[in-house]
This record gives C-alpha cells, sequence and structure tokens, in this order.
C-alpha cells in the first residue's frame, strides 16, 4: 500500500551504483566537487546545492524577461505555454530535463524547480521549496495520464505532453528527455502573485492520497500547503475587496455622470423652448448652440453607456473570482478537516505500546471498533487494545468501517466497509490491522455481518439490480451464492438446525436451506 | 497572555547561570487533554469566568474548549485571526481579524457586532470593567466601543501606533506611537498628554506606573503623569514586560534573553541568549518560557529552574488556564493541557458576580471621575434644564440625550450623558435627584432616560437598573428598566433570578398585570439572544411561575415559548 515517494528514494541508491554522478554538468558550472552531492559539509554542500538553485533561477530569469521557450545549457529547458484567449482550462510553466542532463536525486530536481520558482514568481525560498515538492508528486501520480492533463490544461500546454512524457516519472532515470514536468498556473500569475502556481490544482486529492500513503500521512507538508492557499486565498480576497470599491466608486461616478447628462438635457429643452421666442436672426444661432450641445450630451451618453458596460462586465468577473475563492475556501476546509483526522490518528499511534504486540492465549488483544460521526453517518476504525494495561496498540488505517460488528474469517477480521454508497465485505489482518483484501460485491451499508458453516462462510446482505437478498462469501471474499428470495435489507441472520432464518422483503420470517439459500423445505 | 515568533533560541543556556537547582522534568505524555484544530492556534487565546478557553485557529474558526478540553462550539471567523482576543465582563468575545475588523460574539459563538478600522493589524483588545473595548490599529486609528457594539468615541493619532495599547489602573489609556512618544488618553478618548520619550516602544504594561520596552532594547518606567522615572539597558529589544507584585519587572527580548529588572531601575540579572516568551501568568511564584526547539521551562522569579519539559512539536504559545492548566499550542495544530502539579495562586480573571462589576478584571473602570466634565458647558446646560422643574424642559432634555445615544454620537460627551441618565433613571428613588428636593421628574423624562441607559450599554449601569428595579411600583417603568437591562445585555443570575420571580409573585398576589409578565419574558429572550449559552434553572422557575399564573393567555403561551428556545439553544 505504500508507494510513491517511498519507492523513488529507494531507487536512487541503485542510481549511484549505475550512472555517474554528473560531475560534467557540475563542472561547467564551475564547481568540481561531485561528491558532496551526498556530501554532508556544509560548505561544500552549500555551494552545490546553490548551483542546483542557479539553474532553476536561470530558467526562471528567463521565463521572467518573455521567453517563452528556453534551454539552459543544452540539458534543462524551461516551456511557458500560456495562452490568455483560452479560457477554462489552465496555464503552465514546463520544465523538462533533456537527454543530457542527468539530474539524478528528486532533491535537486526539486531544488532546480524552487530556484525557477523564486526567479519567475518571487516566492520566498520557503514557498518556492513547499511548491517544488508538491509539483513533483502531482506530477508523479499523473504520469502518462494524458486524460487528466487534456481535462485541466489548455492546447497549448497539451501541444508540449504526450503519454511517454507528460509528467514525472519516479525512476530518476527516466527524467532525461522522457519527463515534462508540468507546473499548474492560475490566470493571473505573475511575479509577485502568490498564487501563480495554483495550489487548489497542486492539492488535487490525489497528490494528497499520495502523501496520505506515507507513515506520517504528509502531515507536516500538508498543513504547510493548506498555510500558503491560506494566504494566497487572502490575497486574493484582499484583491476582491480593492476591486469592489473600486467598482462602488466608477458606479458613483457613473450616476453622477448620468445626473449631470439629465439635467443638461433638461437644460436643453429650456432652451429649446426659449429660443423659440427669438427673433429669426437669433433664432439660428440658439439653436445651433442646442443641437452643439445635444451632440455633446449624447456622446457623453455613450460613453456613460460605455463605462456602465464596462462595470458590469467587471461585476461579472468580481463574482467569477469571488466564486472561485469561495470554491478553494472550501476545498482548503475539507483538507484541514481531514489533516486534523491524520494528526489525531498519528498521535494515538504514537501511543501504541510495542511490548505486548503478538500476545496469545488469555491476553489476546481485545479487538475494539472505534466510532465517530462523520456528518451524520458513523463510521468506525478497527483498534487494537491490550487486555492488561488497557492501552492503545494498533489502529486501522481504515477509518470508512460501516458495520457495527467485526467478526473472523479464516483467521482474519471480517467487517463491512463504506465505499461510496454501498458496501464491501473487507478483512483485516489482526496482527497489524492493515487490510487483506476486499470484496467487490455491493453489501447494503446496514447489514449485519455473520460467520458460519465448516468451511467457514460469511452471510450479509447484498444488493443486486434494486433489491436485497441474502450473500454467502468464501474465504477470498467472493460471492458464491445468493438467496432467491429478496429480503428485509436490515434482516437479522440467524443459523440454527441447518437453516438460515431471515426476514424478508414483505416482512416475513423464513428459513433458508443452508445448502442452496433456497426457501427450506 | 501572548504569543511568541517563530524564530527564536534554544532555552539550555539559562543552566549555566543557576548555580543550585533541581529541576523536575515533566512527562510530556501525561497531558490532561490535548485537542486538534483545524489550524494552528493564532496567538495565545482567552479564558472565560467559567474557565472556558477560546482561541482562533488559522482554520478562521473561532474554538471554545470546556476545562475539560472538549470542543463546546466553533464559529466561522470570516477571515484570518491576527491573534488579538479579549473576553468582556459579560462573556461577550472581542476578536481582531485582517484587514481591521474586529468582531465580537456572545457565549454562544454568534456574532453580535463588528466594526471596521482604517487600518491593517488591529493591536489586542484594551478592555475596561464597565464593557467598554479600545481598539487601536497600527494606522493609529483608535475607537472605544461598548460591549453591545456601540461606538463611544473614535480619534486618528497623528503618528503610526507601535505597540499594543494598555490602561492604567485609573483608566487612563496609554498609547505608544512611531516618533518615540506616548500619548495618555482619557476614557473618553481625549488626551491629557503627549510626551516625548525618544524611544520607539514594542511593548507596553502597567502596574503602579507605566513601563515601556523599546526597539533600542530598554525598559523604562514612567509614572502616571507620563514623566521617566528611570531607563535600564536590557541588551536586546524587547518583546515582553512583566510586572511583579514587588514592582520588579521581567523582560524578554528578541535574542532570546530574559532579564529581570528592579523597581529602581537596576539589571538584576539577564540569562542570555534562551527564553522565547515569557508567560504572564496569574501565578506569583513562577514564569514560563518556551522555545521554538519544544522546550518549555519554569523558573521561580529568582530565575531559579523549577521544572523543565521537551514538548513533541514546537509550541507557538504557551498560557495559563483559570484552574491553574498550562495551555501549550503547537506548531502541528495541537494545543495540550498539563497539570505542571504546582499549586499557582490564581486569582481568577474575572469575577463571578454581576452585581458587582469592580470585582471583574480587566484593567481601569472606564468610567470617567466627574472632574474631568463636570465644568462643560454642555453638562452644565442640561443639568441645569433636568433640574429646573419644568417638565417640559426635563422632556426636551432627556429626548435629545436619548436621541445622541440613540445615534451613537457620543464622542467626548459619553460619561456625563450616562450620569445625568443614570439619575434621571433613578429618580425618584435613586440618586441625587431624589434627594435634592427637584421637582418631579416628567415621566416621558425618565423613561428616555431608562432607554438612554440601556442604549449606552455601560456594564456598571446594570446595578443601578436592578436595584431601581427593587423599589419601581409602577409596571410600565419596570417594562422600561427590564427593557434596558435587555438591551443592556446583562447577565442573569441566580440573584437576579429570584427577584424577578419575587416580583411576578407580588404582582400574582395583588392582580396580575400583563405588562410586567410580558417584560420579563420579552427580558429573558433578548439577554438570551445576545449572550447566548445558558440556561439558568431560576430564570426557568420564574418563566413557569408566568406560564402557571393567571396572566392572558397570550403571556402564559410567550413565556412557555421562551423556556422552549432556551431550552432549545442549550441543548448540545
Amino acid at each position: 500500500m505504500r508507494r510513491g515517494l517511498v519507492a523513488m528514494l529507494l531507487l536512487v541508491p541503485l542510481a549511484l551504483f549505475a550512472q555517474e554522478v554528473d560531475e560534467e554538468e557540475l563542472q561547467s558550472l564551475g564547481t568540481d566537487d561531485l561528491e558532496f552531492i551526498n556530501y554532508s559539509g556544509p560548505y561544500e554542500q552549500i555551494d552545490s546545492v546553490e548551483e542546483i538553485v542557479g539553474i532553476g533561477r536561470s530558467l526562471g530569469g528567463a521565463a521572467r524577461d518573455g521567453s517563452s521557450d528556453f534551454t539552459l545549457n543544452g540539458r534543462y529547458r524551461i516551456i511557458r505555454a500560456v495562452d490568455p484567449d483560452e479560457i477554462g482550462r489552465l496555464d503552465a510553466d514546463i520544465f523538462a530535463p533533456l537527454a543530457s542532463a542527468r539530474v539524478d536525486h528528486i532533491d535537486n530536481l526539486r531544488r532546480i524547480l524552487s530556484g525557477f520558482l523564486q526567479a519567475a514568481y518571487d516566492y520566498s525560498e520557503s514557498d518556492a521549496d513547499l511548491i517544488a515538492r508538491w509539483v513533483t508528486i502531482y506530477n508523479a501520480v499523473s504520469r502518462g495520464n494524458m486524460e487528466f492533463y487534456s481535462a485541466r490544461y489548455k492546447e497549448i500546454v497539451l501541444v508540449n505532453l504526450s503519454s511517454e512524457n507528460a509528467g514525472l516519472s519516479r525512476r530518476f532515470d527516466e527524467w532525461p528527455g522522457q519527463s515534462r514536468v508540468v507546473v499548474p498556473l492560475s490566470a493571473d500569475a505573475a511575479p509577485g502573485v502568490l498564487g501563480s502556481v495554483d495550489p487548489g490544482e497542486l492539492g488535487d486529492e490525489r497528490v494528497v492520497e499520495e502523501l496520505r500513503s506515507q507513515d506520517d500521512r504528509g502531515v507536516e507538508d500538508r498543513q504547510e500547503m493548506v498555510d500558503l492557499t491560506e494566504r494566497v486565498i487572502e490575497e486574493q480576497e484582499e484583491a476582491i475587496e480593492e476591486e469592489q470599491e473600486a467598482i462602488a466608486d466608477e458606479s458613483e461616478r457613473i450616476d453622477e455622470e448620468q445626473e449631470a447628462i439629465d439635467s443638461e438635457r433638461e437644460a436643453i429643452e429650456e432652451a429649446r423652448d426659449e429660443a423659440a421666442d427669438l427673433p429669426a436672426d437669433e433664432r439660428e444661432a440658439a439653436e445651433r448652440e442646442i443641437a452643439e450641445r445635444e451632440t455633446a450630451a449624447d456622446e457623453r451618453q455613450e460613453q456613460v453607456d460605455q463605462d456602465r458596460a464596462n462595470v458590469e462586465e467587471r461585476a461579472e468577473d468580481l463574482a467569477e473570482d469571488q466564486q472561485e475563492v469561495a470554491d478553494l475556501t472550501t476545498q482548503i476546509r475539507e483538507e484541514r478537516e481531514q489533516i486534523a483526522r491524520d494528526t489525531r490518528a498519528l498521535l494515538d499511534e504514537r501511543e501504541i505500546s510495542d511490548e505486548v504486540r503478538g500476545l496469545e492465549g488469555d491476553l489476546s488483544p481485545v479487538y475494539f471498533l472505534q466510532v465517530r460521526d462523520d456528518s451524520g453517518t458513523i463510521l468506525g476504525q478497527l483498534v487494537q487494545i491490550n487486555p492488561v494495561t488497557g492501552l492503545l496498540l494498533n489502529r486501522s488505517s481504515e477509518d470508512r468501517i460501516i458495520s457495527r460488528t467485526y467478526t473472523f474469517l479464516g483467521g482474519q477480521l471480517l467487517v463491512i466497509v463504506a465505499e461510496g454508497d454501498s458496501g464491501r465485505v473487507a478483512q483485516f489482518d489482526v496482527t497489524s490491522l492493515d487490510e487483506v483484501q476486499r470484496g467487490i460485491d455491493s453489501v447494503f451499508l446496514g447489514s449485519a455481518l455473520e460467520v458460519a458453516g465448516d468451511p467457514a462462510r460469511a452471510y450479509a446482505v447484498i444488493e443486486s439490480e434494486g433489491d436485497y437478498y441474502l450473500g454467502r462469501f468464501d474465504e477470498s471474499l467472493t460471492l458464491l451464492d445468493q438467496s432467491v428470495i429478496a429480503v428485509n435489507p436490515y434482516t437479522t441472520i440467524a443459523f440454527g438446525g441447518g437453516r438460515i432464518y431471515v426476514q424478508t422483503a414483505d416482512d416475513r420470517v423464513v428459513a433458508l436451506s443452508i445448502e442452496d439459500l433456497r426457501i427450506a423445505p | 497572555m501572548v504569543a511568541f515568533p517563530v524564530r527564536t533560541t534554544v532555552i539550555s543556556a539559562l543552566l549555566a547561570l543557576i548555580s543550585v537547582f533541581q529541576i523536575t522534568a515533566l512527562d510530556t505524555n501525561a497531558w490532561e487533554w490535548r485537542f486538534v484544530a483545524g489550524g494552528a492556534t493564532v496567538g495565545a487565546g482567552a479564558f472565560s469566568p467559567e474557565g472556558r478557553y477560546y482561541f482562533p485557529a488559522e482554520d478562521r474558526y473561532l474554538y471554545a474548549l470546556d476545562p475539560n478540553g472538549v470542543m463546546i462550539w466553533r464559529t466561522d471567523l470570516g477571515r484570518r485571526a491576527t491573534g488579538g482576543i479579549a473576553v468582556l465582563p459579560d462573556g461577550t468575545i472581542i476578536v481582531t481579524l485582517a484587514r481591521g475588523r474586529v468582531v465580537a460574539l456572545n457565549m454562544d459563538g454568534l456574532p453580535i457586532w463588528e466594526a471596521d478600522l482604517e487600518g491593517d493589524n488591529v493591536f489586542a483588545p484594551v478592555v475596561y470593567r464597565n464593557g467598554i473595548v479600545v481598539l487601536a490599529d497600527r494606522s493609529g486609528q483608535v475607537g472605544a466601543w461598548t460591549h453591545h457594539g456601540r461606538l463611544v468615541w473614535q480619534v486618528g493619532l497623528d503618528e503610526p501606533i507601535t505597540a499594543a495599547p494598555i490602561s492604567t489602573s485609573d483608566g487612563t489609556l496609554v498609547i505608544a506611537t512611531s516618533d518615540g512618544s506616548i500619548e495618555l488618553l482619557r476614557p473618553d478618548g481625549a488626551l491629557v498628554q503627549r510626551r516625548y520619550i525618544g524611544e520607539v516602544a514594542t511593548t507596553l504594561v502597567s502596574g503602579d506606573r507605566i513601563y515601556l520596552g523599546s526597539s533600542a532594547g530598554r525598559v523604562i518606567a514612567i509614572d502616571l503623569d507620563g514623566e521617566p522615572i528611570w531607563r535600564a539597558d536590557v541588551g536586546s529589544a524587547v518583546q515582553s514586560l512583566r510586572v511583579l507584585a514587588s514592582g520588579d519587572v521581567l523582560a524578554t527580548t528578541d535574542d532570546g534573553s530574559l532579564a529581570r529588572v528592579t523597581e529602581s531601575g537596576v539589571v538584576a540579572w539577564r540569562v542570555a541568549p534562551g527564553t522565547a516568551q515569557m508567560l504572564p501568568a496569574e501565578s506569583s511564584v513562577e514564569l514560563i518560557a518556551a522555545s521554538t526547539d519544544g522546550v518549555v521551562t519554569s523558573l521561580d522569579l529568582s530565575g531559579n529552574l523549577i521544572w523543565q519539559m521537551r514538548l513533541p512539536d514546537q509550541p507557538t504559545a504557551v498560557t495559563r488556564g483559570t484552574t491553574g492548566q498550562l495551555i501549550v499550542s503547537t506548531q502541528t495544530w495541537v494545543t495540550y493541557a498539563y497539570s505542571d502539579g504546582t499549586s499557582p495562586d490564581v486569582t481568577p480573571a474575572w469575577g463571578t458576580s454581576r452585581a458587582n462589576p469592580s470585582r471583574s478584571g480587566g484593567t481601569g473602570s472606564g468610567r470617567q471621575p466627574a472632574a474631568s466634565y463636570n465644568s462643560s458647558a454642555p453638562y452644565l446646560a442640561s443639568w441645569g434644564l433636568i433640574r429646573s422643574g419644568s417638565q417640559s424642559q426635563q422632556t426636551v432634555t432627556m429626548r435629545r440625550l436619548w436621541d445622541r445615544a440613540w445615534s451613537g454620537r457620543l464622542q467626548g460627551d459619553y460619561h456625563w450623558i450616562l450620569e445625568i441618565a443614570e439619575y434621571v433613571a433613578g429618580a425618584p428613588y435613586l440618586g441625587p435627584i431624589s434627594q435634592s428636593g427637584t421637582p418631579s421628574i416628567a415621566r416621558r423624562a425618565r423613561t428616555d432616560a431608562i432607554r438612554t441607559v440601556g442604549l449606552i450599554g455601560d456594564l456598571y449601569s446594570v446595578e443601578l437598573l436592578v436595584t431601581l428595579m427593587e423599589y419601581e411600583p409602577d409596571p410600565v417603568f419596570q417594562a422600561e428598566i427590564l427593557g434596558a437591562l435587555g438591551r443592556l445585555g446583562a447577565v442573569i443570575d441566580a440573584e437576579f433570578a429570584r427577584r424577578l420571580r419575587a416580583q411576578i409573585a407580588r404582582d400574582v398576589a395583588t392582580g396580575p398585570d400583563d405588562r410586567l409578565a410580558a417584560s420579563v419574558v420579552e427580558f429573558v429572550l433578548d439577554v438570551d439572544e445576545f449572550r447566548g449559552g445558558y440556561m439558568n434553572p431560576e430564570i426557568a422557575d420564574v418563566l413557569l411561575l408566568i406560564a402557571s399564573s393567571n396572566y392572558s393567555r397570550a403571556v402564559r403561551t410567550d413565556a412557555l415559548d421562551a423556556l422552549r428556545a432556551i431550552a432549545r439553544a442549550d441543548a448540545p
């Protein structure tokens, strides 16, 4: 279950043996101290880190200066894929280590990205480091997934990607010439704008799940990212407030101008009435003047109408911006809730006592389903308790167990797990509480769960074509058969005299044959 | 209670300067409770008289925890909190937010009012015991609001403000500005004097004197007239100050040092570098210091180590609860509560009696001495008209004062308007009018006076109104008094509830008057809406008495509805 970054890091030592460290590259950058890539000494390491970050800064500087496609030393390329005429999808900066680039450590690749972000968008070092980490994970989980990129990115981005090179391979030897790291940009990306790299996109649920799969659930990184996103939100809120004030001021000015125009038209009418009483020679001059005033008033009215349309457009744009901020705020709120839950789980796990793992006999661990109210739905986690000390030993990572009881099948714990709108039977290891396997058949969320028979079989209420039936599962959680008669989904499942007693859909209690789950004779 | 900046240094150097000590190492895992919020705590939180712990977090919620660390509620603040938080004597919670906004919430976490200051970075509120709260922002804007959100006064200083304002024991507001001066203001916002100190203050604190910590690394003692007494060099920019009962001052500096300066201005000792932040706890025997490498240390006031503890996470704020618990907030969104086994000399922050706000916490009373305004022309003129004996003059005068209170035009005249309103409201039973032989006060004037007291919202007026209720036989005025108490958001404690019950019982015995009962029901609902979060069993008894007595059906039904409303509000 644990993969991703751990796998990435495990490959690195192999790479160090399999491929020479990039001496040539570093020499060309002014240092010949390659071994310091693994060196822990501060001076050399700082120099090397600085040089690597400097690669990114050079790329970022070029992009900032207006280059849409820049290659550094024939090794690293940055493509700025921005198209203001297409709306609805994202722009991107694309970082591509070319075939001759030999960056071979994820830390260094992140340093390059960090340097790029600092130079291109004025991110602080800490923010740039954080975003660089998330960018690499984002690209790793979407590696080669053109469907993913097509749904999110503009054509100008997509033309630079293919299923072979989109995203970041988890193998460092598939980076040069074979990986293109996509940095998602927001619509207002610019130097000094904290939200230039779209934090909502980076915080995609698949990226979060990747982090959650780590031992520490990526809590620290996720906390830092929500903090960064909060700052982005605040920056956007301030801009929205300023724009609201500007729109209000402009609307007021327009209204005042309209009043002035209306007054002028009234004055023109009065002048017209007065002109009618003038002698002919004077009347002509007056009428000319009136005509000029009318023309001027018409021009002013035209301008006011245009201004009003502009303000309305700005107001519409503002409403869209407000909605985007609201959506991002909701996303961050949900992520905060999840982080808090994960933090609580981690805190509990810290208190696990190792002394009594693998207790046997009378000292077997006590299993417990600890529940919580998740927006009205009661969900649980399996918990293991030391019967001697009462200390919490372990807790399952699965926290969406919907059954109110657990049982044992094949020496493993058996429960029903909520998956979307239905449930699945699932087995968990009695020692580690790791999930072993999960059935594929849809089980009623409120179903009873029983194990009986030799060989042992599990019984639960399954859903099929809109009706509910008693289902029988083997130790591999494969559905072996189901009752012919439909049952009440909340039925008890009771055993006796070689029969199984259930409540039917029309609320009769009937006995089913244990052999074929048909009505017993 | 304070929070400290992230970048500070390790405390371990303290050990080098301590000759004899015995350190108790606290068990990090022996927390009494812990709570995980949706974000790191912003600032250090604040406590209510009942021991609730309120703190804003980075997820833009304000959390309320009970003394066992169980969340009672959390409320969406709508904006990022900036760390300033205070609990007023009536339980109202004031929170400072980004972009100059300040919001006040009741005990249920429901917003009551909000104010927008011009500048960003609003400082921690200054709270007076009468419920007046003073807010200031860095741009130099300063304003005072009643506890229910009525603007009392507002001024704009010429210079930016550099440290959170404070109030001295006599209620004088002390504000430090960027030109190295301090400004002393009366509780009504009028400038008393402006004094050039020559140092830019980073922090202020008051005891019998005013103490200023400067960015130049000095602690300066100033008398209450603004005259500097001494200056002590503590080596680096001062971060926080704490005044001890002896008059000595403890200072932390931005290089992580802790220094003790005697009452006469001599630096007695300095430990450097190390301390990150000092806890201005209620305890008189120890102080708490915390550093960003996760070590929390308790010292006695001689600088000796009492105990030390390493936290699992980096702390962001340390405070001590009203029950003596040590509350530590960390960067990983977790707040821990520890009992360190000591018995601190805990003085509750706020008194529990509504009837005696002088036993409440805070600094100055917020009331201005009469000598400061009793020679002013508007005051003398208004008083003259009231005491003239002409009922039409009294009515017109009080109506004018009511109008000013209603429209919030109290700046500069808050205190004398309140005084006159209280005196007129109290006539003919209480106060100088009843004793002066002044002819009777017009009913209309008295009605407006009572309403004015309610509008102004000074918590010290509660006692007057409650006492007046005892004397007043007229159900019309009883209703007005209860209406004023309701607008004031007065606390209904058991004692007052019993008084109300006795009045209802008397009313029932003498032939019930719907007006009294109806006003009691309305009063209870007003207060419940304003303050939220209570179900005093005594007040339930009052409502039940009304519901079961021979008042009109409408009044009895209203009483039952009120009971249900309060019960629903109090439901978990």
